[in-house]
């Protein structure tokens, strides 16, 4: 339902909380989770945009963090370009 | 040439039944999962880096060992607070060696287990654990909850060699005599193969956990934890009554516990659920871990060295001691600790072998947890390859034996320079 309303892309750009981060990545419908959800498997891409809170742990907040989704046309990274051009390049 | 028994290099697993067949340039892995066959290959693979590299005008060069450690311990020496990041896919005794050139250095020493169960670490110290052997789960679990993990994914063979389908002497049908919940938001195949599923919103884990507490208490929660986990009362009543009419339970959790909100406070609460549970029948929490050996650095190495379970800085040139929680290792697991280390002092290969064969012989798979089969297999596969080094010179030591060498002489080396005062 909340993949139709974004009329099916196939590439979205997801935002962070804050606005200042964002990556794009494929999308892939299942009903695996619950409407207003969605997953991002932890790996390089959803680093950019995890909740950096690590309430004393250490460890950041992976789970559980609002994000804002638009479809896009923009280029998908790869791991080496996620470095190369958010980390080093500088956001 | 074919090798059996050869130990998994990938998860917490740490599956020792794979067989390789290493030759020509190839290599082939039987009875390894999809992790396992991939990362055999990286022994072959082009991309592996097989000597040390120096950045010369921004391209990295070759150099010698001599070389890169004099340089290593350059940066290392003149650099005003360095953090010694540990990886997890290297033995304990180089996690101890990183530790102690941190101290000497007044560095920040963390590792990449931090980000993994990190907070259920500490939430372990936080409130005792009760745990148990992966024997005890074959042969008396009757009852197997999954917590914030897809084991099918992302641990493919504990289920068929651990918890759910082997038969074991008291769950002689496998599957059959066993009952699965899995509490996951999200549906996977590790919630498809379970019998009950609870389908909890994203971050209320603790909330959740608080309500079957209460109903454990014989109270009734307030209604609205309906509306913050998205479960609905009687399916919590349902899924005590599984817990409390099982002879053994065993909650496996994973790290959509620790990740969530409430980080250690989270396992914190659900050991002191599962110690609830006891008063009805015999229940245990373990974590299934990832990397290769994430339980070495903050299960074994930082909670023995240091009493702490996570990231720990050395600048004021002291620690934070928390008490050290000394209920992590089972009896035979300790025995075995100790007759380990008595083979690292003698360095015989003839009682190595004697080691490995007697775990083989007393099927040790089953008297030992997750976590401590983990480092046990690290240490000793360690100990072998060192054994290797030594008899054969040091083109032959696996890697994870010259990361910690060359760690090691890498120590010496920032202690000849002898520079800056702890």
């Amino acid at each position: 339902m909340d993949f139709e309303s974004l009329c099916a892309p196939e590439k979205v750009k997801v935002t962070s909380e804050n606005g200042k981060h964002s990556i794009v990545v494929y999308t892939r419908c299942t009903d695996s989770v619950q409407p207003g959800q969605v997953f991002m498997p932890r790996a390089i891409w959803s680093n950019v945009i995890i909740d950096p809170d690590t309430l004393s742990t250490g460890s950041p907040l992976y789970k559980g963090a609002p994000v804002t989704i638009e479809p896009t046309d923009e280029e998908v990274f790869s791991a080496e370009d996620v470095v190369l051009k958010i980390y080093i390049g500088g956001q | 040439m074919i090798y059996k028994n050869i130990i998994c290099p990938v998860c917490g697993a740490a599956c020792d039944d794979i067989q390789v067949e290493f030759g020509n340039g190839k290599i082939e892995a039987k009875n390894a999962c999809k992790m396992g066959n991939a990362k055999f290959q990286e022994i072959v693979s082009s991309h592996r880096i097989m000597q040390p590299l120096i950045e010369v005008k921004g391209k990295l060069t070759s150099a010698a060992w001599d070389e890169a450690l004099e340089k290593a311990t350059d940066i290392l020496v003149s650099a005003k607070r360095p953090l010694f990041f540990m990886g997890s896919e290297t033995s304990c005794e180089a996690h101890e060696i990183g530790l102690k050139i941190g101290e000497y250095l007044g560095a920040i020493v963390d590792s990449n287990s931090t980000v993994c169960h990190g907070p259920t670490a500490m939430g372990i110290q936080e409130a005792g654990k009760v745990g148990a052997t992966e024997g005890q789960k074959k042969n008396r679990g009757d009852l197997i909850v999954y917590w914030g993990t897809n084991p099918l994914e992302s641990m493919p063979r504990q289920m068929s060699r651990y918890a759910v389908f082997p038969r074991g002497y008291w769950t002689k049908r496998g599957r059959f005599d066993r009952t699965i919940i899995t509490v996951d938001p999200r549906k996977t195949p590790t919630t498809e193969a379970s019998d009950l599923h609870v389908q909890l919103k994203p971050d209320s884990d603790f909330e959740l956990i608080s309500a079957l507490l209460t109903l454990l208490h014989g109270k009734t929660p307030h209604p609205s934890v309906e509306e913050i986990t998205g479960v609905p009362i009687p399916v919590m009543e349902e899924m005590l009554d599984m817990m409390k009419n099982c002879n053994f339970g065993a909650i496996s959790v994973g790290l959509g516990l620790s990740s969530s909100m409430g980080k250690y406070r989270n396992s914190e609460i659900a050991m002191n659920f599962v110690k609830e549970l006891n008063n009805y029948a015999k229940f245990t929490l373990g974590a299934l871990r990832g990397h290769c050996n994430v339980a070495g650095f903050n299960q074994v190495e930082l909670p023995t060295c240091t009493a702490t379970p996570s990231g720990l800085t050395s600048c004021a040139g002291t620690h934070v001691i928390t008490p050290e929680n000394s209920q992590q290792w089972t009896c035979f697991e300790k025995r075995m600790l100790m007759q380990l280390s008595l083979c690292a002092l003698t360095l015989y290969p003839i009682s190595l072998q004697i080691v490995r064969l007697t775990l083989q012989k007393f099927q040790w798979s089953a008297w030992t947890s997750l976590p401590a089969r983990q480092y046990l297999l690290r240490r000793l596969y360690f100990l072998e390859s060192l054994m290797l080094w030594n008899v054969m010179g040091p083109s032959t030591g696996s890697t994870m034996c010259q990361f910690t060498l060359s760690l090691s002489r890498l120590r010496l080396s920032i202690l000849r320079r002898a520079t800056r005062t702890p």
